[in-house]
């Protein structure tokens, strides 16, 4: 990784403007500056699109249609759009405004959570023309102070650019995508960004522009197009990223924040296994060093190398088994592991009116720390306020282990008790719930009797 | 009180008495002559009060000195600029007999006596021995009054007269004298007395007078006050001085220290919720009290620690009349009494306080020296008076405990001849006893009460209350249950309503510990624990919890996020084994037996236990700092094991504290999480854990609730050295 982009030096891609001397005629060079900027931006601009999604949350206690908005870029003449999975999410409906104004109804074709990516088409009319599009540049070749520019709708105000450069290629986002790096641009990037293209001075797009700091000012990150790249085909398969899973946790050989330091130069260390996962039925052990998954070499030298490492991972035939080569104790260890498939890393969500709460499903990757305690099942996602949940004392990430002592193990059965309890409204307005809260039981009587929305 | 009483009783026997009525004109007639022909020889002395050392005056008020005495304090006659007035009588031509104030003289700025225009400086010269009375010499005689005259010949039926403030004015009341005979079982026979009165027939002459409540049948009341058996001002002082060597001897300054409490941040905010600072924390760690010396070298420390605190003390020094420090051993805490007995390493001749053996009645209506007594911190007050009791009230196992113009706390009563006959002692509050603001206060409590305890000491001692070891000073005692407080939808969908008062007691059992007793006795979860009755024990308990046991949901997630200079105020994720309940019972002491009354489905389920120690818990886990990692871990206890959901044989210790800044905060170690292998060996506790360190390096795999990772610390005295070269793939 580093390696590559070291040698990326070379393909500087402003380095025919490098060729004129700035220095000796500035206003020559401001003019080919500006004629650059316009240049590029001519090549993407049109098929930049503002996007309105109509969504349904139920983080509030209830289910809640919003409405928001954000950008996307055209990578296909027959309408493809590339946006962010956050800008689409739960979507009931995604309205798309292209550059020459006209209105559209889209479709997803598929989403990854982790890298935050999302692939729609818009339902073009019968023999419409093919559409301008973008093309996507190769983020590797980028390097600190290129110039680059965002496009996109920052709070909600269509076509608009900035400009900037790249701030780190290497950017190390923790708790935000386990298998991509993101670029950190100083071009300002608002909300409504979302989903946007970075480009770069030659008018390819580069990175979909996805975070922000919202009290830092000049600092947005975007997913590089080299990972785009890389997933692109497997969204149009699979509907999403289709990621491969082992179980395995990793952690670099060097972490200068935490000052550790392991004796190897290659490798990269085991800090653990999921229960149940394939790594652990392989037999590979905490403090392993992995020198080799399916003969290519892993290193995760330091937290940077780790995405690239996961990735690889994740992009492992499922249900094949593959060779894994690692060090203990100072031998070499031949391991055979068979990944799984990771599928789906959220659970489904259910609205309970007059309960005034909603719940969804226990997921492995979404709610670790619930499902270590209860491996499948429901929990309380959101109580509304005011509400009759609130009232009763539920909280959010309470497990529901049973309603009036009947067992609840899917959204299906709080959908029925829920059903069971509308019908019964009038004769019957309590309910005992049954939690898991911070691991322990408890009894919680649930009075619905008051309605809560009544205007 | 009690002299209100006796003036009621005169005046219904007044309204009552048929004779009484048919001649009331006459009566009255007489009755205004006798107020008439008195009115020369009724004075009106005036205390004026005044703070001491900015103490405000405390003490009592002379009874028949102002009607509304009840409705104003002592403190309220300073801010009025107000004296206190009592009405008095003349007897000689510069002598006065007055009802004496039961207050001690650094209060009184002045003394003046009062005759209608006339005020004259006046100071006592003695006092009567058998009556509640001082005379005061006059600084000149007053004009135009005149002192009484007694005949003891005078024959009845007499009338009772008693100048006093009526209606904001000094009054003489005049009543038949008719006097109340009570037979006491224990005090013998007595009169009780129309107070401060003078009691004259109907011609006018004084045949004598009263100035005590109570008069021993015996002793007549005939007779000139002035031949009153008396001490004086210069005796009162000599035996003042005399009992105050006794009262210094032994009346001493106890200073008591304790070993720092061990608690976790969740105790600690307990404690502090529970009781906010102050003289009696329970945390001090060096408290100072008035203790008792006997002659015998014993000590009596009137503190009422509980076995938690008793399991702390380090060291009992008592600071003698003699100007020594000495050092006394814990014999043990009294069951009944909010003390413990010590005894002096060495003896100390010559001191010590003797005790008054006797009925705890001895001495009613005698002069008492009354010592008020206060340690304040390093410093030890005493100021001497003398006192009378009043009368007695009945206490704790009816017990009697003598009354006197003033608190109990701080009072020590002594004989004249310097026996101690009464102290302050509270009675032990029983853990099981709903805290009410006076349910322990201290009571003067006689000596008899003292020699009844020494005469058999080891059965008035509570073997559970007792110092400890630091790795025994946490023991709790446990039921081995997690309960969650009811609440009233609760109660009435558990069917338990009746029983819990609509759910404000009584806690739902949520889990139950494997091997503990609740497991033993086959509770089961959802049943709901309402009460325990508890042998030895007045009151049932009814069980309560409050929510903070619950535990605190730690947001695992996000604890990277956590500034380390927070790390100690972090209240433990898993629930608290101290609680109310097992608090309780840690108290009440091992061993003892007691039923617990469960409900399920609405029927009660009754089980025997008997109080047992638990297991180490989280707070009293063995532990070990490890100064250059900086961090503390601690075994992994029952419930800790139950957070994590950990098997039996699972290996770890538990990260208990961690210094800010330290090696291991640096490496990302957080409190609370779970230190499993070191240097590549499982570690199953502290000794395990202190076994496999190696110098130079520690290599740690470190589990964060769910997930682990590999932490590295190099140990060497010196800063971790960095990688001398540069790893493959860097950057350059």
């Amino acid at each position: 990784m580093f390696r590559r982009v070291a040698m990326g030096v070379v393909l500087c891609s402003l380095g025919f403007v490098a060729d004129s001397a700035w220095g000796e005629d500035s206003a020559l060079s401001r003019f080919d500056f500006q004629q650059v900027v316009q240049q590029s931006k001519d090549r993407v601009f049109p098929s930049l699109v503002f996007i309105r999604v109509l969504s349904e949350t139920h983080d509030s206690g209830k289910k809640m249609t919003q409405e928001a908005s954000g950008s996307g870029v055209l990578i296909s003449p027959d309408g493809e759009v590339l946006t962010n999975w956050h800008v689409v999410d739960k979507a009931r409906e995604v309205r798309c405004l292209l550059f020459d104004g006209t209105p559209l109804y889209a479709d997803i074709i598929g989403t990854d959570k982790d890298l935050d990516l999302a692939l729609i088409k818009l339902r073009l009319p019968v023999g419409a023309a093919a559409l301008p599009y973008a093309e996507l540049g190769d983020s590797a070749k980028m390097k600190e102070g290129d110039f680059v520019m965002a496009m996109g709708a920052p709070w909600g105000l269509s076509r608009s650019v900035s400009i900037g450069i790249i701030s780190c290629t290497k950017r190390v986002l923790t708790e935000a995508s386990e298998y991509s790096l993101w670029l950190q641009t100083d071009a300002a990037i608002s909300p409504g960004n979302s989903g946007g293209p970075l480009i770069n001075t030659e008018g390819q797009v580069i990175g979909i522009n996805t975070r922000g700091i919202m009290q830092g000012g000049d600092m947005g990150f975007s997913i590089p197009s080299q990972t785009i790249a890389a997933i692109l085909p497997r969204i149009r398969q699979y509907k999403g990223a289709n990621w491969a899973w082992t179980g395995l946790r990793l952690q670099p050989l060097r972490d200068f924040n935490k000052n550790i330091y392991f004796d190897a130069k290659e490798g990269v260390i085991v800090a653990g296994t999921d229960p149940e996962s394939p790594a652990r039925k392989a037999g590979v052990q905490d403090r392993d060093r992995i020198v080799k998954v399916d003969g290519q070499p892993v290193n995760g030298v330091t937290e940077e190398d780790l995405p690239d490492v996961h990735r690889l991972l994740g992009l492992l035939a499922i249900d094949k088994p593959v060779n894994v080569e690692l060090v203990r104790n100072g031998q070499t260890v031949s391991l055979e592991l068979t990944p799984r498939e990771k599928g789906k890393v959220e659970g489904e969500e259910l609205d309970c009116p007059r309960w005034d709460l909603t719940v969804k499903g226990i997921n492995q990757f979404d709610n670790p720390n619930l499902y270590f305690h209860r491996k499948l099942g429901v929990f309380i996602y959101g109580v509304k306020f005011p509400g009759n949940a609130a009232n009763a004392g539920l909280r959010e990430q309470d497990i529901v282990l049973k309603i009036d002592n009947k067992p609840v193990e899917s959204l299906e059965d709080v959908k029925a008790l829920h059903a069971e309890a509308m019908a019964n409204l009038g004769a019957k307005n309590k309910l005992m719930f049954t939690v898991l809260r911070n691991g322990l039981m408890r009894q919680v009587i649930l009075d619905f009797s008051r309605d809560f929305e009544k205007e | 009180m009690f002299l209100k009483n006796v003036s009621l009783v005169c005046a219904l026997g007044l309204g009552l008495t048929a004779q009484a009525q048919e001649k009331a004109t006459d009566t009255i007639e007489i009755q205004r002559k006798l107020a008439a022909g008195l009115t020369p020889s009724v004075v009106t002395v005036e205390y004026t009060l005044k703070y001491d050392k900015g103490e405000p005056p405390h003490g009592g008020l002379g009874a028949g000195s102002d009607p509304d005495a009840p409705s104003i304090t002592l403190e309220g006659f300073v801010e009025q600029e107000r004296a206190i007035q009592v009405g008095s009588y003349l007897i000689g031509p510069d002598l006065v007999i007055s009802e004496e104030l039961p207050l001690h003289e650094r209060f009184i700025e002045k003394i003046e006596v009062r005759f209608k225009d006339q005020v004259v400086a006046a100071k006592p010269v003695a006092w009567a021995m058998n009556a509640h009375a001082v005379y005061l010499r006059l600084e000149k005689p007053l004009a135009g009054a005149e002192p009484i005259r007694f005949d003891a010949t005078a024959a009845g039926p007499y009338m009772a007269l008693m100048a006093a403030p009526e209606n904001a004015s000094m009054a003489v009341l005049v009543t038949p004298f008719s006097p109340q005979l009570a037979d006491s079982r224990d005090l013998g026979a007595y009169v009780q007395m129309p107070r401060e009165a003078v009691m004259m027939n109907k011609e006018g002459v004084a045949a004598g007078m009263s100035m005590s409540p109570v008069l021993p049948v015996g002793q007549d009341w005939k007779g000139s006050p002035g031949d009153w058996s008396q001490f004086s001002a210069e005796q009162r002082s000599e035996v003042l001085a005399r009992v105050g060597q006794v009262a210094e001897g032994g009346v001493v300054r106890a200073t008591l220290n304790f070993r720092s409490p061990k608690k976790g941040a969740e105790a600690e905010l307990r404690a502090r919720m529970r009781n906010p600072g102050g003289e009696d924390d329970e945390e001090a760690t060096e408290r100072h009290v008035a203790a008792l010396l006997l002659s015998n070298g014993h000590v009596l420390i009137p503190l009422d620690l509980k076995p938690n605190v008793t399991a702390r003390l380090d060291r009992i020094r008592l600071f003698t009349a003699d100007g020594k420090e000495r050092t006394a051993s814990f014999i043990g805490s009294l069951k009944d009494y909010g003390a413990l007995i010590a005894k002096l390493d060495e003896p100390a001749d010559g001191l010590g306080v003797p005790l008054r053996d006797g009925a705890p009645f001895d001495g009613f209506n005698e002069p008492v020296v009354h010592a008020e007594v206060e340690v304040r911190g390093e410093e030890r007050l005493a100021y001497l008076d003398h006192r009378r009791v009043l009368g007695f009230q009945q206490g704790w196992r009816n017990r009697a405990y003598p009354l006197i113009a003033d608190d109990a706390e701080n009072s020590y009563l002594f004989s004249v001849s310097g026996e101690l006959a009464a102290f302050p002692l509270a009675t032990r509050e029983k853990p099981t006893a709903q805290p009410r603001w006076n349910s322990s206060r201290p009571m003067l409590t006689p000596s008899v009460y003292l020699l009844q305890i020494l005469s058999d000491l080891p059965a008035a001692l509570d073997s559970s209350n007792i110092p400890l070891g630091e790795d025994q000073e946490n023991r709790l005692a446990w039921l081995g249950v997690v309960l969650q407080p009811l609440d009233r939808e609760l109660a009435r969908a558990n069917k338990v309503a009746e029983y819990t008062q609509d759910g404000r007691i009584g806690a739902l059992v949520n889990f139950i510990y494997p091997g503990s007793p609740a497991a033993e006795a086959g509770v089961e979860p959802g049943w709901i624990l309402v009460r325990l009755h508890i042998e030895g024990n007045p009151q049932p308990v009814n069980v309560q919890v409050d929510e903070l046991s619950a535990g605190f949901p730690l947001p695992w997630d996000r604890l990277d996020e956590l500034p380390e200079q927070l790390f100690e105020r972090i209240p433990q994720p898993w629930p608290a084994a101290e609680n109310q309940l097992t608090s309780t019972l840690t108290e009440v002491g091992f061993g003892t037996k007691f039923t617990a009354d469960f409900f399920n489905d609405g029927q009660k389920i009754t089980k025997e236990f008997a109080v047992v120690q638990s297991p180490a818990h989280y707070n009293s886990a063995p532990k070990y700092k490890h100064d250059e990692l900086g961090a503390t871990v601690r075994d992994v206890t029952y419930e800790v094991r139950n957070y994590f959901q950990l098997e039996d044989d699972a290996p770890g210790v538990i990260v208990s504290r961690l210094e800010p800044g330290s090696k291991g905060s640096v490496a990302g170690i957080k409190p609370y999480e779970l230190v499993t292998h070191v240097n590549g060996k499982a570690v199953k506790n502290v000794g395990e854990f202190e076994a496999a360190l190696e110098p130079g390096e520690l290599r740690l795999t470190v589990q964060r609730m769910t997930r682990t990772r590999q932490v590295m610390v190099k140990l060497d005295g010196a800063a971790a050295p960095l990688p001398a070269t540069p790893a493959p793939g860097a950057d350059q």
